[in-house]
């Protein structure tokens, strides 16, 4: 009997040992809330591969909404049939009628060369896997006229997979591989509104880690429009992530603070300073084990590895920086990918703008740094902001 | 900690009472008169005007009825009378529609246009001069470089009436006489948005061939524009469609909003000059102000006044007075917070131009809320001051 699946192969979380179950299983869960707006009749699993069974209409939908799902290496849209070298050839030759159909809807019907690869993970199928695949592109050189064998660089792979039961299939769409969401702990991302944050948590997120995000505002000193931007940011990144807690702070006590205090130069690293003092405390009390940042070494001013190194000071947990070797083009890719590039673009002013200094310190020493710090009323701007919090859930 | 939400229409609602507008300049709430012909229009007679049967007639009698109407405001034929989408169309069709391409022939204009006119402009650039005028520091139109500037090869003159961040009224009559002494074939177009019905206006003694209206600016929808054409044949067509609105404007009519227009400019003529005690009392008020300059000029158009602050930035002082549902602009709403051109053409001082606000006001506003709004506006200003002074 043929029927049209979903397959869903996993790449790393299969190799570890005995935490592969739990692995497994939250995967299983992820594809579940991906696909939970689709009617799915069942999913099943065969030495290693989970399989989805739908409506086929729905396939590429799904597929779009699977591939998101972390620790999924690539999904395929198989046909899966009984194991016997006939039925084998049948949905082989139908899989690449389709492939063939598609590529002509796209303009391009010349001659193709291709090749069958066989997996057979039953080993008590009665033929080798070369001796099948050889049978099937057999069959299919009869089926089909205008095609041709090229074992070594062929345009078309039509692979089948033995199991307990047969699937063969064309296409294999990558995903994003990483870990399954959640199985590797909470951190939280200091959310700025620019390129790089929403990046930086999308690769964090990829290793299993769940998010929040921390958001630093100076309203009325910012607008509104530039907190809404944080919100949309957050909304368009739990696409990919997941829900989160977004936490709004308002800055503008702290920026009062060091304006009034503080040398102008050293603004933007005592006020990171304070926006790491912050996230610590929200990170206890909201439970998240470390902290995700956009950094990316000599960015901008404060992205030295001097003003790195002191701001990292201020912080009691881990700070994460997923992209502090990354180049910008690199980030813009991804920043594209997961769509958070058109908001973060728009041209509103977050709150470092506004007080950035015009000449500011790029090497800052720890010593100074203190010294400053010894004017401000940290505990005191630290409560101010703590309950100037407004918490937004996103989804 | 609250769970916060950014859509709460009804927060937003009940907010409404206590709020104070003067963003006036950039739209005008609907005035309920207007909502109630809007909404008898759409109930009663959403015929197509085009159609020949009678439902369609009726719509039609409200349209010609409508055209009428601001065809007497104006003193001015209904055949004179193109109704637009949006004062940006009627601006456009007077600018496209009228150059013809030479390279030996001249525009003249502004360098305070808003930017309906000054885009325009921009565009023809390549395939005609463009001469601007000088204008002085309240933006009024150097006479003498208008004579300069104009001359035989000038096709089309554009200045606008009321100047939209800073109120300067032009002197359209003299204006009009220099334009025809020197080229009575030149056309002279008059972006009227934020004068229409707001100050006075003389067609036949100003020689204007258009006049551009906006109807949100006076208590009517956005979405529809009109356009006066003193001789609406020497216009050529931007849009090529079904020949309604004299070929000038085709596409079905929107006949409500028409309706709309008309009825919101009747009732703004009828209160023209409800503004001028507030205006004098805004002023007053902002002169105990320190550091705050008067930019527009004192006999500008009283529905406009633009003020320098030093020591601040506009915006944030707008995101202060929000926060008390008090509501201003920094410069033209159109270009948010990028620098304005008129402030740069007028050359307002480096001291107070980031902190350029402009309080613009309608016949509905109150001395109650003048004097209310300058309160706070001082506070705010004293707030932000400490703030951004540092030690």
């Amino acid at each position: 009997m043929e029927q049209w699946v979903i397959s869903i192969s996993f790449g790393e979380l299969t190799l570890k040992g005995n935490n592969r179950k739990s692995f497994e299983d939250k995967a299983r869960r992820q594809i579940r809330k991906a696909t939970r707006d689709f009617e799915i009749d069942r999913i099943f699993q065969q030495q290693g591969k989970v399989y989805l069974v739908g409506n086929p209409d729905d396939y590429d939908a799904i597929i779009a909404r699977v591939k998101r799902v972390f620790g999924i290496v690539y999904v395929s849209k198989c046909l899966q049939t009984d194991k016997d070298l006939r039925a084998m050839s049948k949905a082989a030759i139908t899989v690449m009628q389709e492939k063939l159909q598609s590529l002509k809807e796209a303009g391009d019907d010349a001659n193709r060369t291709f090749r069958v690869t066989v997996k057979r993970t039953d080993k008590n199928f009665p033929m080798t896997s070369t001796e099948a695949a050889a049978e099937i592109g057999g069959d299919i050189l009869e089926a089909i006229p205008g095609l041709t064998v090229d074992v070594r660089n062929p345009e078309i792979t039509i692979w089948v997979d033995i199991k307990d039961h047969a699937f063969a299939y064309v296409d294999r769409i990558p995903g994003y591989g990483g870990l399954p969401m959640g199985s590797g702990g909470r951190g939280l991302v200091l959310l700025s509104g620019g390129i790089d944050s929403p990046v930086a948590g999308f690769e964090i997120a990829k290793r299993g880690v769940e998010l929040g995000c921390v958001h630093f505002h100076s309203y009325p000193f910012t607008s509104e429009r530039a907190k809404e931007k944080a919100v949309r940011l957050a909304e368009q990144m739990s696409e990919f992530v997941g829900p989160m807690a977004l936490y709004m702070v308002n800055l503008l006590p702290v920026y009062t603070a060091i304006r009034k205090n503080c040398k102008e130069r050293n603004t933007t690293i005592l006020s990171r300073r304070m926006m790491m003092r912050i996230a610590d405390q929200i990170a206890d009390k909201y439970d998240y084990h470390a902290m995700i940042t956009g950094e990316s070494l000599g960015q901008v001013a404060s992205q030295t590895i001097q003003g790195i190194g002191v701001v990292n000071d201020a912080s009691k947990h881990p700070i994460l920086r997923p992209l502090i070797a990354m180049d910008k083009t690199h980030i813009i890719e991804i920043a594209r990918e997961i769509e958070t590039y058109e908001i973060s673009i728009e041209p509103f002013d977050d709150c470092c703008s506004i007080f950035a200094p015009d000449r500011p310190n790029t090497k800052p020493r720890l010593y100074d740094m203190e010294r400053e710090e010894e004017n401000l009323d940290i505990e005191a701007l630290v409560e101010e902001a703590m309950a100037s919090i407004e918490l937004i859930k996103i989804n | 900690m609250y769970v916060y939400s950014l859509r709460r229409p009804e927060v937003r609602e009940a907010r409404k009472e206590t709020m104070i507008y003067f963003d006036n300049a950039a739209t005008t709430p609907v005035r309920p008169e207007v909502i109630d012909v809007i909404e008898s229009c759409l109930r009663d007679d959403w015929g197509n005007p085009n159609s020949l049967h009678r439902k369609g007639h009726q719509a039609q009698k409200r349209l010609d009825e409508a055209r009428a109407v601001v065809a007497s405001l104006l003193g001015a034929k209904p055949t004179q009378i193109v109704f637009t989408s949006c004062a940006t169309e009627s601006n456009n069709i007077a600018i496209f529609g009228t150059i013809k391409p030479r390279r030996d022939a001249n525009v003249v204009t502004t360098p305070i246009e808003h930017e309906s006119v000054h885009g325009p402009m921009q565009k023809m650039k390549k395939d005609i001069e463009v001469r601007e005028l000088r204008v002085d520091r309240y933006g009024y139109v150097d006479l003498a470089d208008l004579e300069r500037k104009v001359d035989a090869n000038t096709q089309l003159v554009s200045i606008m009436h009321v100047n939209n961040e800073i109120g300067t009224i032009q002197d359209l009559v003299k204006i009009g006489k220099i334009v025809k002494r020197i080229n009575p074939r030149a056309m002279f177009h008059v972006d009227g948005v934020q004068g229409f019905c707001k100050v006075p206006l003389d067609l036949n003694a100003e020689k204007i061939d258009y006049y551009a209206m906006s109807a949100h600016k006076i208590g009517g929808p956005k979405g529809v524009g009109a356009l006066y054409a003193r001789d609406q044949k020497k216009l050529e067509p931007i849009l090529i469609g079904g020949g309604q609105e004299f070929g000038i404007s085709p596409g079905t009519q929107n006949v409500a909003y028409s309706c709309a227009f008309a009825k919101a400019a009747t009732l703004q003529k009828d209160e023209m000059g409800r503004v001028d005690d507030l205006r004098k009392a805004l002023v007053a008020d902002i002169e105990q102000i320190d550091g705050a300059h008067l930019i527009s000029p004192e006999d500008s158009s009283p529905y406009i006044t633009s003020v320098g602050i030093e020591g601040i930035k506009g915006e944030i002082l707008l995101h202060y007075m929000e926060q008390s549902e008090m509501y201003l602009s920094t410069g033209s709403a159109c270009s948010g917070s990028a620098e304005s051109h008129v402030l740069k053409a007028i050359g307002v001082p480096d001291s107070y131009r980031d902190g350029t606000i402009r309080l613009s006001l309608q016949t509905y506003n109150t001395i109650e809320e003048v004097h209310a709004f300058t309160k706070v506006l001082k506070e705010n200003i004293d707030t932000i001051r400490s703030i951004i002074g540092g030690r």
